[in-house]
């Protein structure tokens, strides 16, 4: 039998057992700057150990003399039962002490340990040795492992709820531990590395954690790994995150880059330094790249990046909700935000949502308990938040082209606009009320439909203008025509209908047909139109009521705005969805064949932008 | 009355620490010199620009307890434990970072411990008292179990004749703790 016995201060008795090693335990270590028992514990058991195959361990209970309420002599058990590459796993543990056994388990939650398989306690005597000599020494087997570990508890670090949390860090390892090996890939080299160094990685805590889960036995599926996040080639994401330094920077950048995406990393994190100073330091980095003209399609922002923040309940004064804050309110409202965070408090979540986030990504934490499957989900949602962030900041540039209009526009300077301008460019006019709405949610039916409306409203009431046009409709003359007004101010006629004599001298003419995404029984429709070179004389055809905006549009479109024929179609397309779907559900469209989309908004926006500029 | 110089840089931790022990700043008793936040910075920030400055600003006092990061943070850690090691004072550190708590009085007295652990009453009992032994911020009214255990201990090795076991040790526990070989049981299990 080979013994390690660990602390010298045991008698020859116990000491000399056959072939044994015997090893000092020195906790005079601990005065130093970064020390952590735990880790001490760790390394010491893991250069003793080195090479060799003990087949028994035997333990003096208090390794040190000054902490005896501590039993640190349990550490020992605890670390070699959870610690794999220790390789002595499952090999028996034998404690000796003064104290009764009861004794040691009503003075400490640790001695539970002594209760398990494979743990022996006796009090030191002079029957201890024979005992000990008496045991068999019989590695446990898997099952009484699975046995201990149901049985006992690693509480996590006292700091769990701080800036060290350790979620962060076991996310992280957690994370990595379901991307395919990419070894030649120098980034996936540095972030191994990175989660290498973790501190996290050597505690009990984390080995308990790994272990339980092992424990569930739920395999990862096969042929099924995580894949890069789609649709993101090209993009530039801003990182804010005070956990980049401990390697999520690293994961970001392998997980970003694989995807085709450039990140930008904030990382003046300095230990020390006061919030307000560091929230100005964040703020004057978002201005720099603004004044660059370089600003990030999106930012990844902790929630709490400074240490201030677990001690403050005001959730307003975190200050990750205070950057976000700032670029919502000072920056961008378009700009999109994901809140990283190893918080799964849904108060947290509901007030970003009030200031306008929509992607909330929670780390892993060991406590969920999540088993490899559900890990491999979390890290598929983060894939899923960060493309829908990228997906929606085209919100950026409408902010902008918004704000451009409402600062200077054809209408601004008229007083005759008045009505026009407030309705369309005020504060909360229709043009706001429409970005606001796909910034709440670009995805829904109800409101697309809701952006739909408002853009032809805008549109109708813009063709309408008696600065733009006039339409005339005298049935006492029966006379109808129409007329456009260039900016300048000239009159151009576009068409003239004589109703007494059925003719029309227009020109451009409607053409009927059906949209290819109308049910069968539904009627024809204008689809499309036709520009004369010079005023022709038509035969009217009646085309419903509908055809009265559908002239006015084109006429004001296509002969004082200029705007090409392809997008004019386009309109006339979502007109036809607006009047049949958004406004009234006429029944006439086929909703599988077309759906509305923030494309199809974008694109009205952009064509205010011609109109309006 | 000892004087014990309380060294926390950050305001809100204390807060937060002792509300959830039913405590508040204002629970800490005058004994106590709690130098909190900015006054806490500018303290450290004085002694990195100039080490020396460590001498005059802890002589005063008979505890020291810091926030190990805090040093850190200053570089200075390293001056403290030089200063202590000098002048053999009781020096308490904490650390959200760790687990349990753990002593040591080789060159001085020194305990590390976990900050949750460190704002409780038994600080408030340890600051009240004429009591010099640190152990006592951690094990509180149980700091004479640890003793006990300790004795126990070494009347356990005392019992094997190669086991250099000092007798000093045993008679300086004995008389503390007013207890011998036959009452040691007894003693342990009314803490039980």
């Amino acid at each position: 039998m080979k013994y390690l016995v660990i602390n010298n201060n045991l008698p020859d008795l116990i000491v000399n057992k056959g072939e044994s090693d015997t090893i000092p335990f020195d906790p005079q270590r601990i005065v130093g700057e970064n020390y952590d028992f735990e880790i001490d514990i760790y390394q010491s058991l893991k250069q003793i150990i080195g090479e060799e195959k003990y087949d028994a361990f035997i333990v003096f209970i208090n390794l040190d003399k000054h902490n005896n309420l501590e039993f640190d002599g349990l550490d020992i058990a605890y670390t070699l039962r959870l610690s794999p590459e220790l390789r002595h796993q499952y090999a028996p543990i034998i404690f000796l002490g003064s104290l009764k056994l009861e004794q040691v388990l009503r003075l400490n939650k640790k001695a539970n340990i002594l209760l398990t398989k494979g743990v022996f306690y006796f009090v030191l005597s002079n029957e201890a040795s024979a005992s000990i000599d008496e045991l068999k020494h019989i590695d446990i087997t898997p099952e009484e492992y699975i046995d201990f570990i149901e049985r006992i508890n690693v509480p996590a670090p006292g700091n769990y709820q701080t800036h060290h949390s350790v979620a962060n860090e076991w996310a992280l390892i957690r994370y990595f531990s379901m991307i395919n090996n990419d070894d030649l890939n120098e980034k996936y080299k540095t972030l191994k590395g990175k989660i290498e160094e973790l501190n996290y990685f050597n505690t009990l805590h984390f080995k308990y954690s790994e272990a339980n889960i092992h424990r569930q036995k739920f395999a990862l599926k096969r042929n099924d790994p995580i894949s890069i996040i789609d649709g993101i080639v090209g993009k530039k994401i801003g990182i804010i995150d005070d956990e980049c330094v401990k390697g999520w920077g690293a994961f970001y950048d392998y997980w970003f880059s694989k995807s085709g995406a450039e990140i930008l990393l904030f990382d003046k994190f300095e230990k020390g330094k006061p919030k307000e100073s560091l929230i100005n330091d964040i703020r004057k980095w978002i201005d720099n790249q603004k004044s660059l003209a370089s600003l990030c399609d999106a930012y990844i922002i902790d929630l709490r990046l400074h240490d201030d923040d677990f001690y403050n309940a005001d959730i307003d004064n975190l200050s990750g909700l205070q950057i976000a804050d700032y670029i919502k309110k000072k920056i961008n409202p378009g700009i999109q935000i994901v809140i990283s965070t190893a918080s799964n408090k849904v108060w947290n979540y509901q007030k970003c949502f009030e200031k306008g986030i929509t992607s909330f990504v929670v780390k892993e934490s060991p406590e969920t308990n999540n088993t490899k499957e559900e890990t491999r989900k979390s890290l598929v949602y983060f894939n899923r938040e960060i493309r829908k962030a990228f997906q929606k900041s085209y919100l950026a540039d409408i902010y902008n082209v918004i704000s451009e209009l409402k600062s200077e526009n054809v209408f601004s300077k008229t007083v005759a606009s008045k009505e026009f301008y407030d309705l369309v460019f005020s504060t909360n006019g229709l043009l706001d009320q429409i970005f606001n709405l796909l910034n709440l949610d670009d995805k829904r039916d109800p409101v697309l439909n809701q952006c739909l409306l408002l853009c032809f409203q805008i549109l109708e009431n813009y063709c309408d203008h008696p600065l733009v046009s006039n339409f005339t409709n005298n049935s006492f003359r029966n006379l109808a025509g129409g007329c456009i007004f260039d900016e300048k101010g000239s009159q151009k006629d576009i068409f003239l209908y004589k109703s007494n004599e059925n003719t029309l001298l227009t020109w451009f003419t409607l053409k009927l047909d059906w949209f290819d995404f109308q049910v069968e029984d539904s009627r024809k429709t204008p689809v499309d139109f036709e520009l004369f070179p010079k005023q022709k004389l038509l035969m009217n055809e009646i085309i419903g009521l509908d055809s009265a905006f559908l002239v006015k549009m084109i006429s004001v479109l296509v002969f004082r705005n200029s705007i090409n024929n392809d997008e004019v179609r386009r309109l006339m397309k979502l007109r036809y969805y607006r009047s049949n779907v958004a406004a009234h559900q006429t029944g006439n469209v086929d909703l599988e064949k077309f759906k509305l989309s923030s494309d199809d908004i974008k694109f009205l926006i952009l064509l205010f932008k011609k109109i309006f500029k | 009355m000892k004087k014990i110089l309380l060294l926390e840089d950050r305001k809100s931790r204390q807060e937060l620490f002792l509300r959830d022990n039913s405590l508040s700043v204002a629970d800490l008793p005058p004994s106590i010199s709690n130098v909190l936040g900015d006054s806490c910075k500018e303290f450290l920030e004085r002694i990195k620009i100039n080490n020396d400055l460590i001498n005059e600003m802890l002589d005063d006092y008979d505890v020291i307890i810091a926030h190990r990061s805090g040093l850190s943070a200053y570089g200075i850690y390293n001056v403290f434990i030089n200063y202590f090691k000098r002048t053999r004072k009781k020096f308490v550190v904490f650390s959200g970072g760790i687990n349990g708590a753990i002593y040591s009085n080789e060159e001085f007295q020194f305990l590390l411990v976990n900050s949750k652990q460190l704002y409780s009453n038994k600080l408030l009992d340890f600051s009240k008292s004429d009591e010099l032994d640190i152990n006592n911020l951690i094990y509180g009214n149980k700091w004479k179990l640890n003793y006990l255990i300790r004795l126990s201990n070494l009347y356990s090795l005392e019992s094997y004749s190669e086991m250099q076991v000092d007798k000093n040790e045993i008679k300086t526990l004995e008389e503390l703790l007013s207890c011998d070989r036959g009452s040691i049981n007894q003693l342990i299990n009314k803490y039980l």
